[in-house]
C-alpha cells in the first residue's frame, strides 16, 4: 500500500514507526543496524571487481577487521569505474546514475550510481525527512497526498533532482511546477514558476537549499503588487489571504512575508550555510525550518527531529565513522596518511569529525571521505527522548570552500583560475567569509608580482572582475550564485608585495585554504606594517 | 401483506440482534446501542401490532410505535458521541429534555390526532391521524441533531481521531433512514411501511460500524436459550395473525374436520415450532458460533494430544494440521533454534516436499523484534517496523520467495524457543485479529511442548548418533540392525564395513581437524549412498557400517565399490600440494547366503573386512561359506623390524643413486641416523620410536634424488629459484616413501625435519610441538651433520663450533630442550657414542 494511501486510512502510528522509528532505537540497536547492513554490504563488495580491489582480495569477516585493513579513500579511487560507467564492477546494477560537480575544468563531474535497493532507503528517508518537517512532537505529522510542493533544489541529474521521481511512487504530491513541465525549465525558471504558482494555488511543503529559500523569500518581500492582472487565477482562499497580508504589511509598514500568504506544513532545507538561515527563515516563513543533510555519494544521510535541534543520521543509508578534526588536519598535510576513525557510539560532545561512509545496499563507495564536517552536539536529547546522537554541520573540510551549497571551489581550482586568467599574482590565500547580511563568499588576498605593479593595470576591482570571468568559465555553479541568489561571491585583497614572504620569515607557512584567523590578521598587519613603513 | 411482514421482519431481525448483543461484554457504546435497538423494536413492533390492530387497540400502538421513533434521534446523537469520544453535555441534556416533552407531547395526543381505521376500496385497512402544529418540536430536535451529528463527524475526521471511512456505514444508514422517512410521507407510498425498512437497514449499518471498530463480537453469542426466545417471538407473531385465518380455512374446506379445528391448529404449530427452533438455532450456528465451536474442539484435541507425544515430528505434525485447519493458509515452517547454526532453521513444513531453507539467524532483527513482541505479527507489521530496515535483502527475497505473511514466536518462559513462519492466505486474503489471537493461544500452548520434544530429540539424538558424522552410533547401530534383520528375514540382507586405512598416518601426517573432515565425508558418502532403507553407522573409531535391506552380494559389491572409489577420491576441498590419499578396506556379508543369522552375518563381515586388512589393504573381501578367510591375526606391520628390512635393498639402490649424484648423501643419511637415534634414546623414547626416527634419518633426503645434480653440487650461494627447488627434495621423499606402504609411519618425521621450531621452517611451517619429537630431532641431527662434513659449497665446520651454532640456535631454529640434551651428550659422547637409554 502506498504512503498516501496508508495515511488516508489513519494508520498514522504504523507510518511512523516505519519511517521516523529509528529516533525512538537506543544507540545499541542502532550499531547493530548498522554493523549489520556493513556485513551485507562487504558480502556485495567482496562480489564485485571494484570492493576486491578496495579490500586487496581479502574479503573483511568483521566490521573490526574492515575498519583496520581497508583503507579511507576518496573519488580518485573510484574514478576509472564511476566516470567510465563500467556497471560491471560494481556490487550492485545501477538503477541511475547521479552526477554532481568535481573540480571544475580538470575532472567535471562526479558519477555515483544508485541501486534499487539504495533508491528505496532513499525514498524511505526523504519521506521520514517530510514527516518530521511537519511534526511538532513523536508521532504527529500532517503530509497527505496532494499537498502542494515546492521544490528549490537542483534537478537531475543531481541527487536532489530524484526527489520528486521517488516520491510520486508513495504519495501523490502536487508539485509546482509538475516535473514533467520543469524538465525543460531552468532552476531559477523553475523556482519562480513555482513560487509563482504557490502563490496562486497555496504551499504546503517547501524543499530547498537554504540559500535559495532565502533568496526566494527576501524577492517576494521586496516585490511590489502587480496590479489586478496578477490576481488572475487565484484561488479564492489565496486570494482572501493575499488581501489579508496586504492589509497587515501596509498597516506593520513592512514588505510581504511568505508567513503572511502561507499556512505551511513543512519547510525543509540542505546544504551549507544551513545554519546561518534558519532563523531568518522562521521568522519569514512562520515556521522552524528542518535541517537535512543529503550528498551525491552518500544519498540522504541525517534530518533534525521534531525538536530541530541537530540532525540524527539514519542507520541504514550508511555505514558512519568519524574522523576527529586533529586527525583531519594531518591528512590534509600529509597525502596518504590514514587517520584514525570513530563510530557513532565512540564520539566525544563538541568535537568536530569528518564524515567517513560507506554507502549501504549495493552503493559503491567504501570507507569514502566526504569532506563533510559535523560536530556532535550531544550523545542524546533528553528532553525529546532520543538517545542517538545529535549532530550539526559545519561546512566542508578546510581545503574546500563551499559557497551556499551551490560550488565548491579547491585549492587547486583557484591556482588553475590563476593560471588561466594570466595574472601576475605572486602568491595567494582563500577564505569563506560571510557579509553583514550572512551570505558567504570567497575572500582573495593575493599579492601580484613586483614586475607586473609598474606595468599592469592593477586594482582589486579589475583582478575581481578578471578572476570572476575565470570562475564563471571554470564552474558554471559560480555563476549560478550571483544570478540566481544575488550573492556576490567574490572579494579581492591585494597585499603588499613581499608580504608573504615576510610573513614566511616571521611565521612559517600560512595554509592556502581557510588559514586560520589570527594567521590572516598578521599577514594582513604585516601587509599594512609594509606600506605605513 | 408488506405492510404486515416488513415490521414482522424487521421486529425479527431488531430482536436478533439485540439479542445477539446481550451475550457480549458490554459498554457504553454497546448500551447505547441496544437501547436504541429497543426504541427500534418499539417503532416496528408498535406499527405491526397496529397494523394488527391489537389489543388495547390501533392508537395505544400507534402511539408506541412513534415514540419508539422519536426516542431514536436522542439515542442516536448519544451513542455517536460515545463512539467518537466527544462529552456534549449541554447538547445532550437538552435533547433528552426535548425527547421527554416529545413522549409527553405524544402521549396525550398532542402531536397528532388519534390514529382511525378505514377500509380501502380494496379491503385493506388503513390508519389516519393528522399532524398538530407541534410537531414542529420532533421536526427541530431532529433537524438539530443531524446537524450535530455531522459536526462531530466532520471534527472528529478532521482531527484525524476518525477517517471518514469509519463513518461510511454510518451515513449510509442516516441517508437511507432519511430516505424511508421522506418516502413515508408520500400518499402514494406511504402506506407501505418504508419507515420500518430503512430503520432496519440503518440498524444493520450500526451494527456493521460498531463491528468494524472491534468493539463487541457476535461469536459467544448463541445459546439454546437464544434460539427459544428468538422461535417464541416468531411463533407469538404467527399465531397472533394466523390463527383465526386458518381456523376459518378449516371450516370453511375441511368442515368434516371442524370439531378437531383446535387440535390440527395446535399440531400445526407445533411443527411450526419444530422447524423453525431448528432452522434458528442452525442459522445463529452458522452465522456466529460454528467456527468458534469447532476451534475450541481442534484446541482441546491438539492440546490433549501435544500432552501424549514427545516426538518432534509429530508434535509438529499435529501443530500445522491445527493451524492450517483453523486458518486458511497453504505453506507453514516451524523453525527451531539450532545453536550450532546460530540460527532458527525450518525443520518441519505442512508438506514433506516443501524446501526447508528458511532460516532466521539469531542476530536477524526479525528475531529481535518477535522476541521483544511476544506475539504473532504479520509480514506487513514487521515491514512496517524500524527493525525491518537492518534486514539483508537476501533476507528479504527469502521472506519474499517463501511468500510469508505472518510470524508466530513459540516461547518456553522467555526463550523464543522457534518460529513459525506462516504463507500469505489463500487469495492474499488478510491475516485477521481473530487469526493472530487463535496463532498466539496456539502458541501459549505449544512453545513449552516444542522446547521439550526438541530437547529430547537432541538427547536422544546425542545418545544414539556419533557427534562427528551424525551417523548412527555402534550401540544403536546394533538395536536397529536387530529390528531390521527381522523386518527382511525372509528377504536379504547385506551388511558392509568400511575400515580406513592407515587412519592414525592420516592424522599425523594432516593434522586431526582434516582426518575429522575425512571422517565426515565418509558418512556423507554412506548416508547418501545407503538412502532410506539403508543403515549407516559408525562402526568404530575408523569404521563404518552400512546394512542394506533387501541387497544381495552383487549389488553389495557395486555399492562397496562405489563408496571405496568415492572414498579414494579424497576430501580435500582445499588446493592444497598435498595429495590427501585415503584408502579403505571393505568387508561383505551378505544374509542368507554367507550368514545364517544376525551374529553370523556380524562376524562374518568383520572377519572379511580383517582380511582385506591383512592381505594389502585398499581392498573389498566378500565372506562365502566356501572360503573362509584367513583369522589368524598378523601383527601388522609399522614396528616390525623385518620390514625395513624388506625395503632395505630398495633404500640402498635410492640412497646409492642419490649418492651419484650428491656424495655426501649417503653418509649423511647414516650419520643423521646415529645422532638421531642417540638423541631420542636420550630423551626417553621407547625402542619402537627409536627405530621409527632411526629410519625416517635414513629415508629423509631420499627425496634429493628427483633434485637436478648441478644444483645439488653448486660451489656458490643458490639463487632463490635453485633453493626452492632444493626445499622441494621433503616433498619428493614423501612422494617416494608413500611408495613403500609398510613404511609410511615414517612420513611425519621425514616431513619435520627442515621445520622449525618458531614456525618458519618448510615445508609446513609447523610451530614448536606441531612437529612431532621425530622430526625435532631428526632437524636437529640433520643440521649437525651438515655442519661438520664437507660440503660442495663448504668445508666443514668444527664440532665445538657446530655445536656453538645449535645452542646458539636452540629455540628459534631447533627445540631448545632437545638442541640442549644434543649439545650435551655430544658433548659427553662424542662421535660414537652408544645410545643410551
Amino acid at each position: 500500500m502506498r504512503f498516501d494511501e496508508r495515511v488516508k486510512k489513519k494508520e498514522n502510528e504504523s507510518l511512523w514507526n516505519e519511517y521516523c522509528g529509528f529516533l525512538d532505537l537506543d544507540l545499541k540497536s542502532t550499531m547493530e543496524i548498522q554493523q549489520r547492513l556493513l556485513m551485507e554490504q562487504i558480502q556485495l563488495l567482496g562480489n564485485c571487481r571494484l570492493g576486491k580491489r578496495l579490500f586487496s582480495g581479502q574479503v573483511p569477516q568483521s566490521v573490526d577487521e574492515f575498519r583496520n585493513r581497508v583503507r579511507l579513500t576518496s573519488y580518485e579511487d573510484y574514478a576509472d569505474t564511476l566516470l567510465s560507467r563500467r556497471r560491471q564492477d560494481l556490487p550492485s546494477e545501477p538503477s541511475v546514475w547521479i552526477e554532481t560537480t568535481w573540480e571544475g575544468g580538470r575532472h567535471p563531474v562526479k558519477a555515483a550510481p544508485y541501486s534499487e535497493k539504495m533508491l528505496n532507503t532513499f525514498r524511505n528517508n526523504t519521506l521520514a525527512c517530510l514527516m518530521l518537517a511537519s511534526s511538532q512532537g513523536r508521532g504527529d505529522f500532517s503530509i497527505a497526498a496532494q499537498d502542494k510542493v515546492l521544490y528549490g533544489v537542483a534537478p537531475l541529474p543531481y541527487a536532489t533532482g530524484l526527489l520528486p521521481h521517488l516520491l510520486e511512487e508513495e504519495i501523490a504530491l502536487e508539485v509546482l511546477p509538475s516535473p514533467r513541465v520543469a524538465q525543460s525549465m531552468s532552476f531559477k525558471e523553475r523556482n519562480v514558476t513555482g513560487f509563482k504558482m504557490g502563490m496562486k494555488q497555496g504551499l504546503d511543503i517547501f524543499f530547498a537549499l537554504s540559500a535559495v529559500a532565502y533568496y526566494i523569500s527576501m524577492a517576494l518581500q521586496e516585490a511590489k503588487g502587480k496590479g489586478a492582472s496578477s490576481l488572475l487565477g487565484v484561488h479564492p482562499k489565496m486570494l482572501v489571504r493575499m488581501l489579508r497580508a496586504r492589509y497587515q504589511c501596509e498597516k506593520e509598514h513592512r514588505g510581504l512575508q511568505p508567513r503572511d500568504l502561507f499556512k505551511m506544513k513543512a519547510l525543509i532545507v540542505a546544504g551549507t550555510d544551513s545554519r546561518y538561515y534558519k532563523d531568518k527563515l522562521e521568522k519569514l516563513w512562520g515556521v522552524r525550518p528542518l535541517e537535512i543533510f543529503a550528498g551525491t555519494e552518500p544519498t540522504c544521510i541525517a534530518t533534525e527531529s521534531w525538536a530541530r535541534n541537530g540532525m540524527y543520521f539514519f542507520p541504514d543509508s550508511c555505514f558512519y565513522e568519524f574522523v576527529p578534526e586533529k586527525e583531519m588536519m594531518i591528512r590534509l598535510s600529509q597525502p596518504g596518511y590514514q587517520p584514525k576513525t570513530y563510530l557513532l557510539d565512540e564520539l566525544t560532545v563538541d568535537e568536530t569529525y569528518e564524515l567517513v561512509v560507506t554507502v549501504f545496499k549495493g552503493g559503491a563507495f567504501v570507507r569514502y571521505l566526504t569532506g563533510d564536517c559535523y560536530r556532535c552536539l550531544a550523545m542524546e536529547d533528553r528532553e525529546n527522548h532520543i538517545e542517538l546522537p545529535r549532530f550539526e554541520f559545519v561546512d566542508r573540510i578546510p581545503t574546500l570552500i563551499d559557497i551556499a551549497g551551490f560550488t565548491r571551489i579547491s585549492e587547486k581550482s583557484i591556482q588553475d583560475v590563476i593560471d588561466l586568467s594570466k595574472l601576475a599574482i605572486e602568491d595567494w590565500i582563500a577564505l569563506k567569509e560571510y557579509d553583514e547580511q550572512w551570505r558567504p563568499y570567497l575572500h582573495l588576498i593575493v599579492e601580484m608580482k613586483k614586475s607586473s605593479v609598474d606595468t599592469d593595470a592593477l586594482n582589486s576591482r579589475l583582478l575581481k572582475s578578471h578572476l570572476q570571468a575565470y570562475f564563471t568559465y571554470f564552474d558554471s555553479d559560480y555563476d549560478d550564485l550571483q544570478k540566481m541568489l544575488g550573492i556576490d561571491p567574490l572579494k579581492v585583497t591585494i597585499v603588499c608585495c613581499g608580504t608573504f614572504a615576510r610573513y614566511r620569515q616571521q611565521n612559517g607557512s600560512i595554509q592556502k585554504m581557510n588559514a586560520k584567523k589570527y594567521d590572516v590578521l598578521d599577514l594582513l598587519a604585516i601587509s599594512r606594517g609594509s606600506r605605513e613603513g | 401483506m408488506p405492510t404486515v411482514i416488513i415490521p414482522a421482519f424487521a421486529l425479527f431481525a431488531y430482536s436478533l440482534i439485540f439479542v445477539a448483543l446481550t451475550a457480549v461484554k458490554k459498554n457504553k457504546t454497546v448500551l447505547l446501542f441496544m437501547m436504541m435497538l429497543v426504541s427500534f423494536i418499539l417503532f416496528s413492533g408498535g406499527s405491526l401490532l397496529m397494523r394488527l390492530m391489537l389489543w388495547p387497540g390501533v392508537d395505544f400502538w400507534c402511539k408506541v410505535s412513534i415514540g419508539g421513533m422519536f426516542l431514536i434521534p436522542y439515542l442516536y446523537y448519544c451513542l455517536i458521541c460515545e463512539f467518537v469520544g466527544y462529552q456534549g453535555f449541554f447538547q445532550r441534556r437538552v435533547f433528552l429534555l426535548m425527547t421527554l416533552v416529545i413522549l409527553m407531547l405524544n402521549f396525550s395526543n398532542a402531536l397528532f390526532t388519534e390514529a382511525t381505521v378505514v377500509s380501502t376500496s380494496a379491503g385493506q385497512a388503513e390508519f389516519i391521524f393528522e399532524a398538530k402544529w407541534p410537531i414542529l418540536i420532533p421536526v427541530v430536535l431532529v433537524f438539530w441533531v443531524v446537524i450535530a451529528l455531522f459536526r462531530i463527524i466532520f471534527r472528529s475526521i478532521q482531527n484525524k481521531e476518525r477517517a471518514l471511512n469509519d463513518y461510511a456505514p454510518l451515513l449510509i444508514g442516516i441517508s437511507v433512514l432519511a430516505l424511508g422517512t421522506t418516502l413515508a410521507t408520500i400518499p402514494a407510498i406511504g402506506k407501505y411501511p418504508l419507515d420500518t425498512l430503512a430503520g432496519l437497514v440503518n440498524a444493520c449499518c450500526l451494527v456493521t460500524m460498531l463491528y468494524r471498530q472491534r468493539l463487541f463480537k457476535l461469536t459467544p453469542v448463541v445459546s439454546r436459550g437464544t434460539a427459544y426466545a428468538l422461535t417464541a417471538a416468531v411463533i407469538l407473531v404467527f399465531l397472533v395473525n394466523f390463527i383465526q385465518p386458518i381456523e376459518r380455512t378449516i371450516l370453511l374446506r375441511f368442515p368434516q374436520f371442524s370439531e378437531y379445528s383446535t387440535s390440527l391448529i395446535v399440531l400445526l404449530f407445533t411443527l411450526l415450532i419444530i422447524g423453525i427452533y431448528h432452522t434458528s438455532k442452525q442459522f445463529l450456528d452458522v452465522m456466529f458460533s460454528r467456527d468458534e465451536n469447532r476451534q475450541t474442539r481442534l484446541l482441546k484435541e491438539y492440546s490433549e494430544a501435544i500432552n501424549r507425544t514427545i516426538q518432534l515430528e509429530e508434535l509438529s505434525g499435529l501443530l500445522i494440521q491445527v493451524i492450517r485447519e483453523n486458518v486458511a493458509v497453504e505453506k507453514i515452517y516451524l523453525c527451531l533454534k539450532k545453536e550450532e547454526e546460530h540460527a532458527y532453521r525450518a525443520l518441519y513444513g505442512a508438506n514433506m516436499l516443501d524446501s526447508k531453507q528458511l532460516m532466521f539467524a539469531f542476530d536477524s532483527p526479525c528475531v529481535k523484534w518477535l522476541s521483544m513482541k511476544q506475539q504473532s505479527a504479520t509480514m506487513n507489521d514487521f515491514r512496517h517496523s524500524v527493525w525491518y530496515k537492518s534486514l539483508w535483502e537476501t533476507e528479504k527475497e527469502q521472506f519474499d520467495q517463501y511468500q510469508i505473511g505472518c510470524f508466530v514466536p513459540l516461547f518456553s518462559d522467555t526463550e523464543l524457543v522457534g518460529i513459525l513462519a506462516l504463507s500469505e492466505k489463500n487469495g492474499h486474503a488478510r491475516y485477521t485479529q481473530d487469526n493472530l489471537m487463535f496463532l498466539d493461544f496456539i502458541a501459549s500452548i505449544s512453545g513449552i511442548a516444542i522446547k521439550n520434544a526438541h530437547l529430547y530429540e537432541m538427547i536422544y539424538h546425542k545418545a544414539s548418533h556419533d557427534n562427528l558424522t551424525g551417523l548412527l552410533n555402534r550401540e544403536f547401530f546394533f538395536g536397529k540392525i536387530e529390528k531390521a534383520f527381522q523386518d527382511h528375514i525372509q528377504s536379504s540382507i547385506a551388511l558392509i564395513l568400511f575400515n580406513l586405512d592407515d587412519f592414525s598416518l592420516y592424522n599425523e601426517l594432516y593434522g586431526r581437524s582434516e582426518g575429522d573432515r575425512a571422517l565426515q565425508g565418509v558418512a556423507e558418502i554412506l548416508s547418501a549412498t545407503g538412502g532410506r532403507a539403508g543403515i549407516s553407522a559408525r562402526y568404530g573409531n575408523k569404521e563404518f557400517a552400512l546394512l542394506l535391506p533387501d541387497t544381495d552380494g552383487q549389488a553389495a559389491r557395486k555399492i562397496a565399490e562405489m563408496v571405496k572409489n568415492q572414498i579414494g577420491r579424497g576430501f580435500d576441498e582445499t588446493e592444497d600440494q598435498w595429495e590427501k590419499n585415503l584408502t579403505v578396506s571393505v568387508g561383505i556379508c551378505v544374509y542368507p547366503y554367507a550368514a545364517g543369522n544376525l551374529q553370523e552375518l556380524i562376524s562374518h563381515t568383520e572377519m572379511a573386512v580383517f582380511y582385506a586388512k591383512q592381505n594389502g589393504k585398499n581392498q573389498i573381501i566378500s565372506y562365502t561359506m566356501e572360503e573362509k578367510p584367513i583369522l589368524k591375526k598378523e601383527n601388522p606391520g609399522k614396528n616390525n623390524p623385518r620390514v625395513y628390512a624388506q625395503y632395505a635393498s630398495t633404500i640402498y639402490a635410492l640412497t646409492a643413486a642419490i649418492d651419484v649424484k650428491d656424495h655426501y648423501t649417503f653418509n649423511h643419511s647414516n650419520n643423521v641416523a646415529n645422532y638421531a637415534a642417540r638423541l631420542a634414546a636420550a630423551v626417553g623414547l621407547n625402542e619402537e620410536h627409536i627405530e621409527l626416527i632411526r629410519e625416517a634419518a635414513l629415508l629423509h633426503d631420499i627425496g634429493k634424488i628427483g633434485i637436478p645434480e648441478d644444483i645439488l653440487n653448486k660451489t656458490s650461494t643458490l639463487t632463490e629459484e635453485e633453493y626452492a627447488v632444493i626445499q622441494q627434495h621433503v616433498e619428493n621423499s614423501i612422494s617416494i616413501i608413500r611408495h613403500l606402504p609398510s613404511l609410511t609411519y615414517v612420513i611425519p618425521a621425514v616431513l619435520g625435519h627442515h621445520e622449525r621450531w618458531d614456525g618458519q621452517g618448510y615445508p609446513r611451517r609447523l610451530k614448536q610441538e606441531e612437529n612431532p619429537i621425530a622430526g625435532r630431532c631428526l632437524a636437529i641431527a640433520d643440521a649437525y651433520d651438515a655442519m661438520t662434513t664437507k660440503r660442495s659449497y663448504r668445508n666443514p665446520m668444527s664440532k665445538e663450533k657446530a655445536l656453538a651454532e645449535i645452542e646458539r640456535c636452540a629455540g628459534t631454529q631447533f627445540d631448545p630442550t632437545l638442541a640442549a640434551l644434543f649439545v650435551q651428550i655430544m658433548k659427553e659422547d662424542g662421535e660414537t657414542g652408544e645410545l643410551k637409554k
